[in-house]
């Protein structure tokens, strides 16, 4: 045998498994060889060996099809994936014979459903390529044994190749638990097969080190990395993020960084020529593949000197409210003027975010109590979220006012936990207040707009009302004017009542924006919020820049027409406001009707910190997408609780 | 037995034979007298089980029980449903619409007079009005509960139990911090919601009329109707000679011992008067207003430390919280040389037990309704000093049958019981100026009158209330 070894490895070929050694002729008819192969997916082997292209001879990956014809049963189709590899031990003029083959049983077929005695064939470039052994099923072993025998001798080029090939075969859409094993074996390939920098050390010697401090995982593809670096001696010229499935993204130059005092404190630098020398690090990135491992991710720094260090990350927050969290402290960092972490960072990942809730969230169940009414005029959309005793208080007075029992009532639980109590209350209620009313039940928390959209998907009648739960009409035969003002003003888009806190002062008298702050921003208002409720200049029914979606009357289908509540804010505030701007822009104007009086009663909230940072998220999305639209719409009113013209 | 008797259904809390208490014997004193009547027969339904009785339902799969000897009382329990306190319902609505719903329509009264909803829920009205349309409905009112979460007494939890002239969800937030206001909106809005189905409100004084008023109830709606009591065997007189003899230095106290009730302010004035005689500053201010010149000695035409007399007939003292208990003991062993706690008193044996003492002492700290222990005294002829608020002074005129005090000062109770004992021939005058009570017959032909009404149609539909979130 003669072979020409590769790096610090040589390859043994046991003459056992009929391999044929160079210079014997091949049997015919096989146009090629597997020389190791093991299962890493119920429906996916990996089979390392060589063959001959039967055209394009130097192609160094491609897909193809193939069969896997067994002694009992008919042939199994599949679909590969190959790469190419040297094999200077294959005779032939190949440089590239060695294949490293992913192939997926097709038709829902898996590993258990073949018998023995398999033989493969490949079909590329229109040509059959029949393999050996005769039972390729026989050389089945395991990863170890495949890495070991097949691809731990390569250089580190050819191995990177094949962890890519394996990860583009978690590309393909396949059952769930297929995925999971699937991925946990490419993450063990690529662990064997990669090449490992020295682990970053912290300690006041040390002048290289990156640390990750948290990885969030806000979908499959997108993430979002928190992290510091250090890099003294030799300036670091790539900043790489590793996933678990061996996909790799270069960070340094688009990650936003912030100095970090406190490690200045520890490691006692201070700043060298205007360089700092630590760096805190905040980062969102996408994969072109999907990974589904949240244990194994590494972070490597390379320096202009050819050395480096890497870190493997805590597994990566997968949890939606923690991730937020996180994410809304982020902001605090940010440094205003052309707002970059905001811009490139945060707001893609707190997007990606609210994608995946609502995608994650739908409707389980509709409950029905009672007849609901033949040709509702009105649907009354409520969402119940973390309280679900505001139904009886709602029924209480709905029961006595024959407007809303001809409605068509539909509530939306956006707690899913409180599914059973709720279910259970609503049926025992209407047994004794006897109004119809829905309940849909969604699968997952899906937030303010995506409670309001899917109690909007259900709602049957020509006019839509947004209610909150915790709203209460203050007496009965309140939605008939609110209905009448709404089709007799033209070019109304949206219209709401006069809303009071508990005590009787107002709470609502319509929305206005104020831009205010440092950078400034356009902040929601409300007209004499406070006030009491019979001050005249909020007695006045008008138009207003916008109006709350606490108790918001608009057409249905116009609703729909302009995209409903888009659900991009946190926590739901500026849903109206934003809501009431894009209708704006198709002509239709926002009314306050305060002839119609509504209690809401919001609770006092004491602002937390969190709060405050949810605000200011909001207030600059708010800006980012409105700021010359909302600058133009406040030329055409006031923007100050002023006494309003026409107030007696 | 169907019968073209009106039928009328009086539903309360809790059943005197269960656990005695005021609103409850004259509920029930109702129920007798109706049922001698030709025209009417009565149903009475009366909530048992705990927490007021430790045995609740026997037989499962039913929450009624008929009292023994009767088949017309009834015994309610709700073991296994949670009432809320706050709200005033039953968490669990089916008790309404299965259990409840099942004796409307077995028994199918013509009326349904509420007496009290406590512990069953104000639910209770939507039920009737749900089960039976055309059934009028009335409601006694015997308190504030409706208006105020602290049983219903008006009296704040801060500012050194201050009395509470009206209710707002800021202020009830000030006595409740830990209930948001936003919680006393919805509890005030629910139970003005269920109270706008009935059709009558019956108010036993005109104070406790005025404050429903105040609250939102509308004036066509509610009106003032005393409470009726059976006709009693007067107390036996004390001979002639001895009514002149004697001081009227004999007090007495009847009641449970709530704090609300307040006892320990009479305890607290009996402690007053005898620091004033055992001190030795015969100048002190206590002593000038008290007993003008008097200094404790032994003589016959005043009150002093050999003859004040004062007995306290009450109850459930051990159900009180434990600071008033102890403070209470502390009082009744520092006054132990004039007062006797006597304990419990059977309905029956008031007659006697009043014929013993000269003066009945209504010291509530509470505003008071139309107190029963005030008719009580005027049954038997005992004059009655009280506090100056509420429905006491509505029904005891100051020096015209009784005397006033200010309400919750010791001091001020201590020198009208001075005033009482020292001054010649007051006691003889206020029992003469004592008021015919109100018999139980007028009132029941006062109560027909309004249940004829209700049932020839004036009810009317769905009334909507003006009751309003905000005082």
């Amino acid at each position: 045998m003669h072979m020409r070894s590769n790096s610090n490895k040589s390859v043994v070929l046991p003459r056992e498994s009929g391999r044929p050694s160079s210079g014997e002729e091949l049997p015919s008819p096989a146009d090629g060889w597997i020389d190791s192969a093991c299962w890493i997916a119920p429906d996916t082997v990996m089979l390392v060996g060589w063959f001959h292209m039967p055209s394009e001879r130097h192609r160094e990956h491609g897909t193809a099809s193939g069969t896997l014809a067994c002694n009992d049963g008919g042939p199994t189709s599949l679909r590969v994936r190959f790469m190419s590899y040297p094999r200077p031990d294959v005779p032939g003029s190949d440089p590239l014979a060695g294949k490293v083959i992913v192939a997926r049983l097709l038709k829902g077929k898996e590993q258990t459903s073949l018998s023995q005695a398999c033989e493969l064939t490949l079909r590329i470039g229109g040509a059959d390529v029949r393999l050996g052994p005769p039972d390729v099923m026989s050389i089945v072993s395991d990863l170890k044994t495949v890495l070991r025998m097949g691809l731990a001798g390569l250089d580190a080029e050819w191995r990177a190749r094949a962890v890519r090939l394996l990860i583009s075969s978690l590309e393909e859409t396949r059952p769930h638990a297929s995925v999971v094993q699937l991925a946990r074996h490419v993450r063990a390939i690529h662990a064997a097969l990669r090449d490992r920098l020295p682990a970053s050390v912290v300690s006041e010697d040390q002048p290289t080190s990156i640390h990750i401090e948290s990885l969030l995982q806000l979908d499959s593809t997108s993430f979002y990395v928190r992290g510091w670096k250090r890099d003294t001696d030799a300036v670091a010229t790539h900043l790489v993020a590793v996933s678990p499935e061996g996909e790799r993204v270069e960070l340094l130059n688009r990650t936003f960084r912030y100095p970090r005092p406190d490690l200045d404190a520890f490691y006692g630098t201070s700043l060298d020529e205007g360089k700092p020398a630590n760096e805190g690090f905040l980062s969102y990135f996408e994969l072109p593949t999907p990974s589904v491992q949240p244990s194994g991710w590494i972070f490597e720094m390379h320096d202009a000197w050819g050395g480096g260090v890497e870190f493997e990350a805590p597994a990566a927050e997968r949890n939606a409210v923690r991730i937020q969290d996180t994410l809304l402290g982020d902001i605090f960092h940010e440094r205003w003027g052309d707002e970059p972490l905001l811009l490139g960072h945060l707001h893609p990942a707190l997007q990606r975010l609210q994608a995946r809730n609502q995608r994650d969230a739908k409707i389980e169940t509709v409950l029905q109590f009672g007849r609901p009414p033949a040709e509702p005029t009105v649907s009354i959309v409520v969402p119940l979220y973390q309280r679900i005793d505001f139904l009886e208080q709602q029924l209480v007075h709905f029961a006595d006012d024959p407007q809303l029992i001809a409605s068509d009532l539909i509530y939306v639980l956006d707690s899913p936990e409180l599914a059973e109590p709720l279910a259970d209350i609503a049926e025992r209620l209407f047994r004794l207040y006897g109004v119809p009313f829905r309940v849909a039940l969604l699968s997952h928390n899906a937030g303010f707009s995506g409670a309001n959209s899917f109690g909007a998907s259900l709602a049957r009648g020509r006019l839509l009302l947004l209610l909150n739960s915790d709203v209460l009409p203050s007496r009965a035969g309140w939605l008939t004017p609110l209905v009448e003002f709404y089709d007799t003003t033209p070019r109304i888009g949206a219209l709401a009542p006069k809303l009071l806190y508990e005590d009787g002062s107002l709470q609502h008298a319509g929305l206005y924006f104020r831009r205010e702050g440092r950078p400034p921003l356009w902040n929601n208002e409300h007209y004499f919020k406070g006030f009491a409720r019979s001050l005249p200049s909020a007695n006045v029914a008008r138009p207003v820049p916008a109006v709350t979606a606490a108790c918001m009357l608009v057409d249905r289908q116009i609703y729909e027409q302009v995209g409903g509540l888009r659900g991009m804010y946190v926590q739901g505030d500026y849903e109206d406001s934003d809501l009431c701007l894009r209708l704006a822009q198709q002509g239709r104007e926002s009314w306050y009707l305060p002839q119609v009086e509504l209690f809401h009663l919001e609770g006092q909230s004491y602002p937390s910190p969190l709060r405050q940072l949810t605000g200011r998220y909001n207030r600059w999305l708010h800006t980012h997408l409105w700021d010359e639209y909302i600058t133009e719409v406040m030329t055409h009113f006031s923007d100050a609780n002023t006494a309003v013209s026409g107030a007696q | 037995m169907s019968s073209s008797k009106t039928k009328v259904l009086f539903i309360c809390h809790n059943h005197p034979s269960v656990r005695p208490g005021g609103a409850e014997a004259y509920a029930l004193e109702l129920y007798h007298g109706l049922s001698d009547s030709d025209e009417f027969e009565p149903i009475f339904l009366a909530k048992g089980g705990p927490p007021l009785s430790s045995v609740g339902s026997s037989h499962s799969g039913t929450f009624f029980s008929p009292m023994e000897g009767d088949d017309q009382q009834y015994l309610v329990f709700t073991d296994g449903y949670e009432f809320d306190w706050l709200f005033g319902t039953m968490t669990d609505k089916d008790f309404y619409t299965k259990h409840f719903r099942s004796f409307l329509l077995a028994h199918r009264p013509d009326i349904v007079h509420f007496q009290h909803t406590l512990h069953l829920g104000f639910d209770m009205i939507r039920e009737v009005r749900n089960t039976l349309p055309h059934a009028p409905i009335v409601y006694t009112l015997h308190e504030f509960l409706p208006i105020c979460h602290r049983q219903g007494q008006m009296v704040r939890t801060v500012n050194d139990e201050e009395l509470c002239t009206h209710a707002s969800p800021r202020r009830c937030h000030e006595c409740f911090p830990h209930i948001s206001p936003q919680t006393f909106h919805m509890r005030n809005r629910f139970i003005g919601a269920q109270f706008g189905l009935v059709d009558l409100f019956l108010a036993p004084s005109r104070f406790l009329l005025q404050r429903y008023l105040d609250w939102g109830i509308p004036e066509d709606k509610i009106r003032f109707e005393e409470y009726g009591r059976l006709p009693v065997a007067l107390s036996p007189k004390l001979p002639a000679d001895d009514e002149r003899k004697r001081l009227a230095t004999r007090f007495a106290y009847f009641g449970q011992l709530t704090p609300f009730k307040g006892a320990h302010v009479l305890l607290e004035a009996v402690q007053l008067l005898t620091e004033t005689w055992s001190s030795d500053a015969p100048g002190t201010d206590l002593g000038t207003i008290i007993s003008p010149g008097h200094n404790g000695e032994s003589t016959a035409d005043s009150l002093t430390r050999s003859n004040l007399d004062v007995r306290i007939h009450g109850a459930n003292l051990d159900l009180q919280p434990g600071n008033y208990q102890n403070r209470f003991n502390a009082l009744v062993e520092a006054t132990a040389r004039h007062v006797t706690v006597m304990g419990r008193y059977r309905h029956t044996d008031l007659g006697r037990l009043m014929a013993q003492v000269d003066w009945v002492v209504v010291p509530s700290i509470w505003w008071e309704n139309s107190p029963l222990v005030i008719q009580e005294a005027f049954l038997y002829g005992r004059p009655v000093i009280c506090s100056d608020i509420g429905g006491m002074a509505e029904k005891v005129e100051d020096n015209v049958n009784g005397l006033h005090f200010r309400t919750g000062d010791p001091a001020s109770l201590a020198a009208v019981m001075s005033r009482a004992v020292n001054s010649p021939g007051l006691w003889q005058w206020l029992r003469e100026g004592i008021p015919q009570i109100y018999p139980m017959s007028d009132h029941i032909e006062s109560l027909a009158s309004d249940y004829r009404r209700l049932l020839a149609g004036q009810r009317g539909g769905m009334v909507e209330t003006r009751l309003d979130a905000h005082a």
